[in-house]
């Protein structure tokens, strides 16, 4: 089937099977390498992107359901004005290794807790960083950093 | 920090999962769904155009490639040969020892043994195609659990030895104590999946491949081939991820792919999906340990006995270094000269069984460390003044048979990490409202629980191996003063680069330009196999080497400049007894837990790891305040691993029929958020710290810890890993039944 | 249209239809048809045993038609009506979840809140839940004790039904053919003390998921009212009626012999649940299910001698 959509602000359309995963479409017929796949054993793998601004896993999305849709991957993001306060997060929490396979889920899921402006809502950030799966890594700084980057864009906003 | 890349479409990023070629074959393997038996024919469906069905008979060189024996064995050779096993003789009877077929030969040992390949532009067809290709077999019977396979004299290793005079010890013992336990198979559970891509132009091969070892995996390359190895190029471009996890398993994708693209002439990609890798890559070694020790009155240690069984599943792999890890750890740190050893690796209808983070030590410990914790409480003594008590001292061996270098530093490990988790104080007590307790079950109250581990982790590979290998490191310093390193060593989490920024300061160097060379085997020395066990040992000693050589040779010349630096055996004494490591990490570890008596999920009170190695302390003064922080990242994740034994979820191996002997573990549903840990790297000090083998020394006392505490808190003892609510129900309820029937007349 | 994709396989054919009006008539002239909300069970072919991978493509393979429920106005909203609130089968999760605790009651809100990490809950629906028929899915025992009733309409009638007249056992519920869950209405009530709480790890064999709510009107310190479900056994919702009637009308705290007779009740009723003796069962099944009666036992009895605490405080898990 024919699906259009706006793909990190670009108009988009494609020919592809109505059940074919989002996560599939980006990275087999869009080369947006940047949405990995597999990186949990969970029910639900952790693929994670925004789609009609809420986070959700590519794996889940069927290609019918992007249609007429607005999604945001890490690559958009990427190219975004407050993208450097991401990589903020994912150099000091994650150590300086954005090559870790789960840097880019990490990004998501702290950007969404700012969307949903729960980043001071230590519960909330706790249970939405326990989806991702990082096997190299222990996570105790990402709790911290997302209360630092709280706090500095706090001041940035009261100037 | 820049990371200069090269190659096709491969930068900051990119994974080897992300490689996408023009003209790419995409691969599938068929693999074989019953655990044992003759394969009487194989149907093939149609293929169509520009789809290709590969196996044996396209194999242009060798269909096996040797495990473990070329490394410990100097009679045999790269081929086996040597043992006079002709490629033919892999029946049940050779046990699948020394060698790993690269496909299946006329029988299948294992379900998911490789068969044959299907490769072609669409993935989905390929995947119809593999799993419309049918396969007849004349099943035989097959063998997982590891205590039959021994029965049936399916033994792949076995070792033994003697010391002292234990037998007599047992007879005038005043008490013997006997338990069995046992800890499964761990899933490595790296982010990201296995995944290779391979080039053939005619004259070169290229693979980008996510193996740990690019210069053995070119080795292999090279038989299977039949090709020199000049003309295969690896290249690692990233790797999600690895717990030791990426190294035969890698270098099986890596050489399908390669086959692949050789006999097409086309590129071809092998990624596995995560229920692939669940299902067909290898876990850690499942262990059965059977002690039986002797104590005297005060309920101290007299005499040892310990018998290991390690399942190996269907064939033998690199666990060289694990099964002496396992010797090592399962004796102990503590004085004994009586022992009597048995280890025998056996052979199972599984898929094959290798190395994990931790390489064998968390295996071994978790016997002798619930045990410990058993006589003490059978002394009716607080574990750490048992341990304390039992520690090998100035003057012993251990049980193991070998000499270590430093005796205070174990002990100062105990002590730390028992003082700062307040253990004595809980322990007794914890003890006091156990023994108070008349039910489990009817209290409101929490149950909590305290238990203590020391361990050691060895650094390197042994000796004999790292002479062998002879690694190499390649340093260049160039016009705009950057420092290259040239290495196969490959920089997964960030600490190496850390160790390098830090060093640069050290010797006269700009901290921040450096670049860590993407690891290629045209430009890259061999420096060994990516282990964190030898970067303290063996990466960071070639570097400062190095450095110190550049930069007097910076007093002499102007740049570029290039120096070359290869390992070293340490030169020691002749010694009888020596340890066959350059080092030793000592870990302490104690887990404080809290089960809830309605519905037995532990909770943690508190995860305290405290570990030392001496010899290596890195001054980080000058590197800034970063650093430590990532030493404790890496011991936390090592901390959730050691965990991953004790709490992962039980995962059936496919093919298999549900049953006790035919699972292993999965980590998940528990995360740092939940547990108060504290890493305290001895000395207290914040700039203090250890690079060697961090990346493992979370892993190796954890389970035992755990499972003290656990055992402690429930009143029951816990002889089994994983340990989940049902299970402690289990053992509950037969402890209870055990106490009715002894009440019964 | 119709259009051929590779292999010659005809793609699966999308509706989407925007209200149920028009979703009826495309089931009815499509029974095969599968209903797509927010497809969290269809996608994740793990929960069949199957490869994610080789599930979606013989899903999709095999599908025929799917109908997306996404648009479907009556189905996707939340309507607060002075006596209940109704809430469409295919609202996410999160979107009945920020309307507040205050609206929904509280034990069906701590309900919703366990179902998968956020993310999911921004894709999966009540309805989706309740029709994929699993029994370990939370809200099943609230919706239950709260008196929740299911519309479920066909092209030729509408029925209500209540939750365990709906849900047969695990994977099975009573919808017939053609026939589609539209809303879930839940009646508004007082209760002095909502109690929800959920043990297990759902998709960990060894820690099988129960989950038990009791809702609780007290008169100073008699209990006028009290109904609670335990969820999560293979049978579906264990709740029985005498045994909440003689229950009302004693005081908290519960006196001993009072206490011995109910919770002898209850540890009947989970076993007779079963249908079968436990102690017969072996291996895994034997043992969850051992496990489970074992605590969902403990945790009546813990809600029982707690009620002079959650009386007191009024407040909820």
């Amino acid at each position: 089937m024919k699906v259009e959509f706006l793909i990190n602000g670009k108009k988009t359309a494609l020919n592809v099977g109505p059940l074919k995963a989002l996560v599939d479409i980006l990275r087999d017929d869009l080369a947006m390498k940047g949405t990995k796949k597999g990186n949990s054993p969970a029910e639900y793998g952790c693929e994670l992107v925004f789609l009609n601004g809420e986070l959700v896993d590519a794996s889940l999305i069927p290609a019918f359901r992007v249609d007429k849709g607005e999604i945001l991957t890490i690559e958009g993001i990427k190219q975004r004005k407050d993208f450097p306060d991401y990589e903020r997060i994912v150099r000091e929490v994650l150590k300086g290794n954005d090559r870790l396979y789960c840097a880019g889920n990490i990004v998501m899921l702290v950007k969404a807790l700012f969307m949903e402006k729960k980043n001071n809502d230590i519960e909330a950030v706790k249970e939405a960083l326990s989806e991702v799966i990082c096997s190299e890594i222990g996570f105790s700084g990402i709790v911290e950093g997302v209360k630092r980057l709280s706090s500095l864009r706090g001041k940035r906003i009261r100037g | 920090m820049a990371v200069r890349e090269k190659g096709i479409e491969v930068s900051p990023g990119n994974f080897v999962s992300d490689i996408d070629l023009k003209g790419m074959l995409k691969v599938s393997i068929v693999r074989s769904s019953i655990p044992s038996g003759e394969i009487e024919e194989i149907k093939l469906p149609k293929i169509p155009a520009g789809y290709w069905i590969i196996g044996r008979e396209s194999v242009p060189g060798t269909n096996f490639f040797v495990t473990n024996a070329s490394l410990i064995d100097d009679t045999v050779g790269k081929d086996g040969s040597s043992q006079g096993l002709s490629e033919g003789e892999m029946g049940k009877e050779s046990c699948g020892k020394y060698r790993r077929l690269w496909f299946a030969e006329g029988r299948v040992n294992y379900p998911g043994e490789p068969i044959l390949l299907v490769a072609g532009p669409d993935l989905h067809i390929v995947r119809e195609l593999a799993s419309s290709v049918t396969v007849k077999y004349r099943e035989d019977g097959y063998i997982t659990d590891p205590i039959e396979a021994l029965k049936e004299g399916r033994i792949i290793r076995r070792e033994s030895f003697d010391r002292g005079n234990y037998e007599s010890i047992y007879r005038e013992a005043y008490q013997v104590v006997e338990e069995e336990y046992e800890i499964r198979g761990q899933e490595h559970l790296y982010d990201e999946p296995q995944a290779a891509v391979a080039t053939w132009d005619g004259k070169l091969l290229t693979v980008y491949t996510q193996c740990q070892d690019p210069f053995l995996l070119r080795v292999y390359l090279a038989a299977l081939l039949n090709l020199p190895e000049k003309r295969i190029r690896v290249v690692l471009p990233s790797t999600g991820g690895a717990l030791n996890g990426k190294l035969e398993d890698a270098i099986l994708v890596a050489g399908y792919v390669s086959l692949v693209s050789f006999v097409t002439s086309l590129p071809a990609k092998l990624a596995y999906t995560r229920e692939e890798d669940l299902d067909y890559t290898s876990k850690s070694y499942p262990v059965i340990a059977r002690y039986r020790s002797a104590v005297d009155s005060n309920g101290d240690l007299m005499g040892l006995s310990v018998t290991l069984i390690v399942d190996s599943g269907a064939y033998e792999t690199f666990g060289y270094d694990s099964l002496l890890r396992m010797r090592l750890a399962s004796l102990g740190v503590y004085r004994c000269n009586d022992i009597h050893f048995e280890m025998y690796l056996v052979s199972t209808n599984k898929v094959p069984f290798g190395v994990m983070e931790g390489m064998g030590s968390p295996q071994g410990f978790s016997g002798i460390e619930i045990h410990s914790s058993r006589l003490a409480e059978i002394a009716q003594v607080d574990p750490f003044v048992w341990k304390k008590r039992n520690l090998i001292s100035k003057g012993f061996i251990l049980p193991s048979g070998y000499a270590i270098e430093e005796y205070e530093t174990p002990l100062l490990v105990l002590e730390r990490v028992v003082s700062i988790s307040d253990f004595q104080r809980k322990y007794s007590a914890y003890e006091m409202a156990k023994k108070r307790r008349s039910n489990v079950e009817s209290g409101t109250f929490p149950l909590r629980g305290i238990g203590l581990s020391l361990c050691f982790q060895p650094a390197g590979l042994p000796d004999y191996y790292e002479k062998k290998r002879k690694s190499s490191v390649i340093l260049k310093f160039d016009r705009n003063r950057n420092i290259t390193v040239f290495s196969s060593f490959f920089d997964y989490s960030g600490l190496e680069r850390l160790i390098v920024s830090g060093l640069l300061e050290k010797y006269g160097f700009d901290g921040s330009r450096y670049i860590w060379e993407l690891v290629d085997t045209q430009i890259s020395p061999d420096t060994g196999p990516s282990l964190p066990v030898r970067r303290g040992m063996i990466m960071k000693p070639l570097l400062e080497r190095g450095l110190n050589m550049l930069k007097r040779k910076r007093l002499n010349s102007i740049p570029p400049l290039s120096v070359k630096v290869s390992y070293r055996n340490p030169s020691r004494r002749r010694q009888p007894n020596k340890l066959p490591y350059s080092g030793l990490v000592w870990v302490g570890t104690v887990v404080e837990v809290e089960v809830d008596p309605i519905t037995f999920n532990v909770a943690f009170r508190g995860i305290w790891v405290v570990t030392s190695g001496k010899g290596d302390k890195l001054d980080l003064d000058s590197s800034g305040t970063s650093e430590v922080p990532s030493l404790i990242s890496e011991v936390e994740a090592g901390v959730m691993h050691g965990l991953g034994f004790v709490l992962g979820r039980r995962r059936n191996f496919k093919g298999l029929h549900s049953g006790e002997n035919s699972f292993y573990v999965v980590r998940g549903g528990f995360t740092v958020r939940e547990i108060p840990l504290k890493i305290d790297f001895l000395g207290g000090e914040k700039n203090s710290g250890c690079f060697n083998c961090t990346g493992e020394v979370g892993i190796v006392g954890v389970a035992p810890a755990f499972i003290a505490a656990v055992s402690q808190a429930t009143g029951v003892y816990i002889n089994k890993m994983p340990v989940a609510p049902s299970v402690i129900q289990d053992y509950i309820d037969s402890e209870n039944a055990e106490a009715e029937n002894v009440g019964t007349p | 249209m119709r259009k051929s994709s590779r292999r010659g396989k005809r793609e699966a054919e999308i509706y989407r239809p925007e209200s149920v009006r028009e979703l009826l008539t495309i089931y009815n002239s499509n029974p095969g048809a599968v209903l797509f909300a927010g497809g969290t069970s269809l996608m994740a072919g793990e929960i069949y045993g199957m490869e994610s991978e080789d599930y979606r493509n013989q899903r999709g393979a095999s599908v025929e038609s799917i109908v997306s429920l996404e648009r479907v106005s009556e189905l996707n909203r939340i309507v607060r009506k002075e006596r209940y609130l109704e809430i469409g089968a295919a609202v996410p999760l999160s979107k009945i979840l920020a309307i507040g605790s205050r609206v929904i009651p509280r034990a069906l809100f701590s309900s919703l809140s366990v179902v998968g990490p956020p993310s999911v809950r921004n894709l999966a629906t009540l309805g989706g839940g309740l029709c994929a028929a699993n029994v370990a899915f939370s809200p099943l025992p609230v919706l239950d004790v709260l008196g929740a009733r299911l519309e479920l309409r066909s092209k030729a009638k509408t029925r209500w039904l209540s939750i365990s007249d709906f849900l047969v056992e695990e994977g099975v519920t009573q919808l017939s053919v053609n026939e589609i869950l539209t809303r879930i209405r839940i009646p508004y009530s007082d209760w002095d003390i909502q109690y929800f709480r959920r043990v297990g790890e759902w998709g960990n064999p060894d820690y099988p998921v129960l989950n038990f709510c009791a809702l609780v009107r007290t008169e100073k310190d008699t209990i006028e009212d009290v109904k609670f479900a335990l969820g999560g056994l293979p049978e579906g919702i264990i709740r029985d009626r005498k045994l909440e009637l003689s229950i009302t009308g004693l005081k908290i705290p519960i006196g001993e012999r009072d206490k011995k007779v109910i919770l002898k009740r209850w540890e009947e009723l989970l076993n007779e649940g079963i249908g079968r003796n436990v102690s017969k069962e072996t291996g895994e099944l034997g043992r969850n299910l051992n496990y489970q009666i074992k605590t969902g036992i403990k945790i009546f009895k813990s809600f029982v001698e707690g009620l002079v605490f959650l009386n007191y405080s009024g407040f909820n898990i």
